[in-house]
């Protein structure tokens, strides 16, 4: 983006008149920056389906999570996506047995927002039933050998960042760099670069994101008031439109708990740029389509 | 200088840190309410990311210099954390609590809130954060009498950082305004720009805060710089980066600028002295100079009006 290398960098006025939040428009009602401005998109996909599965009893009464009601959100959503008859098919749609599998997740220990063993179980179950090998899969936070990976699966929470305004799918891999904090600079516009790593590149073939109780408050540490009993997750190939979602529902849930607009500060900038400059997907709203399934109280989007 | 003077120098210093490392230890009684001390783990400006990863600058941007957690631990009880924040001054520890005044205002130091487990409050250079993993009613009495015990271990007076007298109290929404220092802090709460042109900096003085206007809300911004001369630099960068001016010459000492920018919204400026104050989000000229000159008038040696531009 030309912005990032003028001298004075992006202010809110950019923001505004280039639209930079227009991939939240359709789903998130912020129809009035849409309008705005250009359309910033430049991905190609003739549409990028992004599939939501909520299951009310992913949390029992007492908040804890039912493993195996989660796996089977897992199943349904990737079942969904690939449009197969059987959980089975479905991640052979996906994944070989001779591949090497990469589940990325993110641990966030500080924000104590990681995501859910229980979703991560999930993922590993699928994968197994392709069949792969417990050994060809490898399931980390930090340390994932991704050079050695024929395939990645991306598994991440969904949390408002204080840094980068929103933290999912895209932000996940931002450890595969050793030195993560250089894409905090210029409004972390250069984020979705850590996708182009050559141990990286091109072998995302899944995004799950654990949306089973998203974090949508202030930074820079959990605040409790903040966290979203959504008993849901999303699946998807296009990490961008995953996460063009994912805004929508932090954008949501934030203003439906003050009951008036909360903006998410600073702009998740990287998920345009994801878009137009790094062509990981599309944030485009009007290229994306959102399949919803199970629970609907409460779904926002 | 003789050795003999180094030597003594540095067992003074010794001592000093010594001294400020037990402060931070004696806030943490042993035991409350069935809850026992187990990890303590203790951080400084140069490791405080390995325990906020990614989170740390919000700490960094203020006086931040130490923090220590300490885990309480009960049988069949959820673990309770409590962390202590020395923010170095007590404006600071003002300053991280108002990023968020919203919660139930519980009497714990000089200012708390409570909500779902989790009571934040500051005292002194401290700000405190106690957090039960759970709420419960047991966990909701032990954090607070937690950190009423740890406030009662601070000795220190809590002054408010002196320019949140200057916002206009007319219009301000209550629990809205927050000090800040740095543009890490002011693009948390409100996007500005990437780039600092507001020349913002661990010695500018800020507070933003929200009001409710007869055309729906606004911000305020109001900055206190070193002096007269950043604070023009700070105009002038503004005026060119941020409203795109071509005549970029420091605004005059009692001249007000407003200007309508996108999403049918006006900003305005005004720079009397060291002050700027700047107002975002307003719904109209009229607004936006009001809230200027309220703001004026309460900045020392300012006046409500000035010419226009």
């Amino acid at each position: 983006m030309a912005h990032h290398d003028d001298e004075t960098g992006l202010t809110r006025r950019d923001f505004l008149k280039h639209a930079g939040f227009a991939a939240v428009a359709g789903l998130a009602g912020w129809t009035e920056l849409a309008a705005a401005g250009p359309r910033p998109f430049a991905a190609t996909h003739p549409l990028a389906t992004v599939v939501l599965v909520r299951d009310q009893a992913a949390l029992r009464p007492d908040g804890t999570m039912d493993a195996a009601v989660i796996s089977g959100m897992v199943q349904k959503g990737v079942q969904t996506l690939t449009h197969q008859k059987t959980p089975e098919a479905a991640w052979r749609k996906l994944f070989r047995s001779s591949d090497v599998v990469g589940v990325k997740f993110s641990r966030c220990g500080y924000m104590r927002v990681p995501t859910s063993q229980e979703v991560v179980d999930g993922v590993i179950g699928g994968l197994k039933s392709v069949p792969i090998s417990a050994g060809s899969i490898h399931a980390a936070d930090g340390g994932l050998p991704a050079k050695d990976c024929t395939a990645l699966v991306n598994v991440s929470s969904l949390k408002a960042h204080p840094l980068a305004g929103m933290a999912a799918a895209i932000k996940n891999y931002i450890n595969f760099d050793p030195k993560p904090d250089r894409y905090h600079e210029k409004s972390n516009g250069k984020l979705p670069e850590v996708w182009l790593r050559p141990e990286v590149k091109g072998k995302t073939r899944l995004v799950v994101l654990d949306l089973i109780t998203p974090y949508f408050g202030t930074g820079p540490q959990i605040d409790p008031r903040y966290r979203a009993d959504y008993r849901g997750i999303a699946v998807a190939t296009d990490p961008v439109a995953a996460d063009a979602v994912a805004l929508a529902l932090c954008q949501k849930l934030r203003d439906s708990y003050k009951g008036k607009a909360w903006p998410i500060n600073p702009p998740p900038f990287f998920l345009a740029e994801a878009d137009r400059t790094y062509h990981l997907g599309t944030a485009d709203p009007e290229r994306i389509k959102l399949v919803r399934s199970g629970w609907t109280k409460g779904v926002l989007v | 200088m003789h050795g003999i003077q180094i030597i003594t120098l540095a067992i003074l210093l010794s001592l000093l840190f010594a001294v400020n490392s037990s402060a931070v230890f004696d806030l943490f009684p042993e035991s409350i309410g069935g809850w026992r001390s187990a990890e303590r783990t203790s951080y400084d400006r140069s490791n405080l990311f390995q325990f906020i990863d990614g989170g740390a600058e919000v700490y960094l941007a203020y006086g931040f210099s130490q923090a220590q957690v300490v885990h309480y631990r009960r049988d069949g009880a959820p673990d309770i954390v409590a962390e202590a924040y020395d923010m170095g001054s007590p404006q600071d520890a003002y300053g991280v609590l108002s990023i968020d005044l919203t919660g139930e205002k519980v009497a714990i130091g000089a200012e708390a809130r409570y909500g779902a487990g989790l009571v934040r409050f500051c005292k002194g250079r401290w700000f405190v954060r106690v957090m039960a993993m759970e709420e419960t009613k047991a966990t909701r009495d032990a954090v607070l009498a937690l950190g009423r015990r740890m406030a009662d271990a601070i000795a220190e007076e809590s002054p408010r950082p002196a320019i949140l007298k200057l916002l206009p109290s007319d219009g301000l929404i209550a629990d809205s305004a927050t000090f800040f220092h740095t543009r890490i802090t002011l693009n948390q709460l409100y996007y500005v720009a990437d780039e600092n042109v507001l020349r913002l900096g661990p010695e500018t003085d800020a507070a933003i805060a929200d009001y409710r206007t007869p055309k729906g809300e606004a911000k305020l911004v109001l900055i206190h710089y070193p002096d007269a001369k950043r604070c023009q630099d700070a105009t002038s960068a503004f005026l060119a980066k941020y409203l795109r001016q071509k005549r970029t010459q420091p605004a005059l000492p009692d001249e007000v600028i407003v200007r309508s920018v996108e999403g049918g919204r006006f900003v305005g400026l005004a720079a009397p002295s060291s002050y700027l104050a700047l107002v975002f989000e307003a719904r109209s000229a009229a607004v936006t100079k009001n809230l200027l000159a309220q703001a004026r008038l309460r900045i020392p040696g300012g006046k409500a009006d000035g010419p226009s531009r």
